[in-house]
């Protein structure tokens, strides 16, 4: 009664603890969150076990894989087959090199393709818009091997008019295949790996973003492009590195058109499938070439790490709704 | 009044002509889109059916590649092709259970991750997202299989018959099988729980970028709308039903057909089949007629979903 009258509840230690603490409330809060918690870390596991196991076996030694003991750390740590797979894949060589700025060269040109066609799908309503975005996503649809395959063949021989071979000089036409020609040209005409998507993608950001600001561009007398350049494209920027790291990294780890189109570049990936340490041991075998693997792809591992911020959090703001 | 309606007469008048003209400026932004489009797709797409329905031969005199039109003949080889023909059942069997089950555990991880005040919700965001980067292309081809293969191996040798992927060895802990016959199930959900259990794995790393879309919707769904949810005394079960649900929905759709593709469109295996008819045995003709096919297949089963989803899809507009 004193405590009501005097508006301090004066409780003790004990008492205050048991009010917040021990109510069905809170128990049900922290018996909901542990189990929250364990089924996410579960399931982190099994979206890292594939990976925790490449780094695991890239140190183990030939005896540890044949040791059943032996599950995750190795017993004999060694770090030989790591350099070895370092040496082959040439991951700071060439082909990485090549890689490297082939696979930044065909993101970016995607990129800028993907951002113009955004921009023009999401703010003009010219006769066939809504035609032409539903051809950009029927793109999508259609598996990459249905065109590469006869795109390989067509690059293969190129002779415009027969210009190549009317001085008798040469057989055939040009050889583009050994070229990075077919696969700029697929990034500019935004029909390369899941394009589609950036363009998507991009057209939903324009789409949310607010009309006023280009108005207000056109009052003061720029022209379309010039609105575009220099209002929408500061802020769409987050979204097209979005994509662009989304084409690099496609690029990067690509088996579809470095098997066809682009075959006789290097590419680190097909360095790193194609080894075969000629032992018949298969189970050895795959796990060398795993190592391999993951080195060829450690540098989106890192590039992943630096700019998740990008790739996790430009897809959910880019305000995808309906169409 | 009069004057007021005038002027606003007048002044659309001179509108439309500049916005008409404005809007046409948009072709000029879709021109790499447009020569992608029909110069590069098209062309390719003709003459891959064109190689589908012909004898394709090299012509080493031209460097050019002959063709000679014989009809169905190339798709009848491909029905004679049987691990085309098993691949891509295969293929649509594994999409069907992949699909509607991709969707909903995507859809549960982005309500999970979608909670208030919930520490390490970029952690796992990450985490899930972390496949989309890691298990494409040439990542993937060589990568879960005979990862499993080895381990397989490599695990404890006196418990035979358990396999390599965890959550299978969580299903056989926990006896899914032995209750589910208990509780006299058909055989036929049975196979598909079972079945979507065994993939869990491949299930969780195929829905990264689905996570991600539905968390956008989740998030974008208007705080509004949930006070005033609170104010009529809706439960959590209602407010889930009669408000998440339908303004989730479209991306429902969005991510079935993304799911779909992924899926089926990328299949390893059927593309594997499809590059060594082109290259290793040289039947230019069959493999584009695989490619035609397949291609066909993929379309319709885009075609079915949109078709058949778009009908339950509830629009807010």
């Amino acid at each position: 009664m004193e405590n009501i009258a005097n508006g301090t509840p004066s409780l003790t230690r004990g008492e205050r603890f048991r009010a917040k603490y021990l109510t069905r409330h809170f128990a049900g809060k922290l018996i909901i969150n542990i189990l929250l918690y364990l089924l996410l870390f579960g399931l982190s596991y099994v979206v890292l076990y594939p990976l925790i196991m490449r780094v695991a076996n890239a140190f183990k030694s030939y005896e540890d894989v044949y040791n059943a003991n032996v599950y995750i750390i190795p017993q004999n740590f060694t770090v030989d087959h790591v350099v070895a797979a370092f040496k082959r894949v040439d991951l700071f060589g060439k082909t990485g090199w090549f890689t490297l700025w082939y696979s930044a060269l065909i993101a970016f040109l995607q990129v800028v393709s993907a951002t113009l066609a955004g921009y023009g799908f999401a703010r003009f309503k010219f006769p066939g818009n809504k035609l032409l975005f539903g051809l950009v996503l029927f793109v999508l649809i259609v598996p990459p091997t249905t065109i590469t395959t006869s795109l390989y063949e067509f690059f293969l021989d190129v002779d415009p008019w027969g210009m190549v071979t009317a001085s008798g000089e040469r057989m055939s036409g040009w050889n583009l295949c050994a070229t990075v020609i077919p696969q700029t040209i697929m990034a500019i005409g935004c029909v390369g790996y899941k394009n589609g998507l950036y363009v998507y993608l991009m057209r939903q950001y324009f789409k949310g973003m607010p009309g006023v600001l280009e108005e207000a561009a056109f009052i003061d007398g720029a022209k379309p492009f010039k609105a575009f350049v220099r209002v929408m494209l500061p802020s769409a920027f987050t979204m097209m590195i979005t994509c662009f790291l989304f084409g690099f990294c496609w690029q990067w780890t690509d088996d579809i058109y470095t098997s066809t189109i682009a075959i006789d570049l290097p590419s680190l990936t097909r360095l790193a499938m194609s080894y075969n340490s000629g032992s018949s041991d298969q189970i050895w075998n795959s796990i060398q070439q795993q190592t391999g693997i993951l080195i060829a792809v450690l540098p989106l591992i890192l590039l992943f790490i630096v700019c998740q911020r990008f790739f996790v959090e430009g897809i959910e703001r880019s305000g995808i709704t309906g169409t | 009044m009069e004057s007021t309606v005038q002027t606003v007469k007048k002044k659309s008048r001179w509108h439309i002509p500049l916005e008409r003209k404005r809007q046409l400026v948009g072709y000029w932004f879709c021109l790499p889109v447009i020569f992608g489009f029909f110069c590069v797709f098209v062309p390719g797409m003709v003459s891959t059916f064109v190689y589908s329905v012909s004898e394709v031969q090299f012509n080493p005199e031209t460097f050019q590649m002959d063709t000679l039109f014989v009809g169905f003949k190339n798709y009848l080889a491909m029905f004679d092709n049987a691990k085309f023909l098993q691949a891509l059942t295969t293929a649509l069997k594994d999409m069907a259970i992949n699909v509607p089950v991709v969707v909903l555990f995507s859809f549960f991880l982005a309500i999970l991750l979608n909670r208030k005040n919930f520490p390490g919700r970029t952690f796992f965001r990450v985490i899930f997202f972390l496949p989309v980067i890691m298990d494409s292309g040439a990542a993937s081809t060589a990568g879960a299989g005979s990862i499993d293969q080895y381990s397989e191996f490599s695990f404890d040798a006196s418990a035979s018959g358990m396999t390599s992927n965890i959550a299978s060895q969580f299903a056989n802990v926990l006896n899914i099988q032995a209750f589910l016959e208990q509780l006299t199930f058909s055989t036929f959900i049975m196979d598909f729980v079972l079945k979507s259990v065994d993939r869990l794995n491949t299930t969780i790393n195929s829905c990264g970028i689905q996570v991600i879309i539905f968390l956008g919707a989740l998030q974008g769904v208007s705080p509004s709308v949930f006070e005033a949810a609170e104010v009529e005394c809706l439960t959590a079960w209602e407010l889930f039903w009669k408000i998440t649900l339908p303004l989730i929905s479209p991306m429902i759709l969005v991510n079935l057909v993304y799911t779909a593709i992924d899926s089926f469109g990328d299949n390893a295996e059927i593309l594997t089949i499809i590059d060594e008819t082109w290259y290793a045995l040289e039947q230019t003709g069959t493999a584009s007629a695989m490619t035609v096919f397949y291609f066909l297949c993929s379309t319709l089963i885009v075609l079915l979903i949109v078709g058949v989803v778009s009908r339950v899809v509830f629009y807010e507009e």
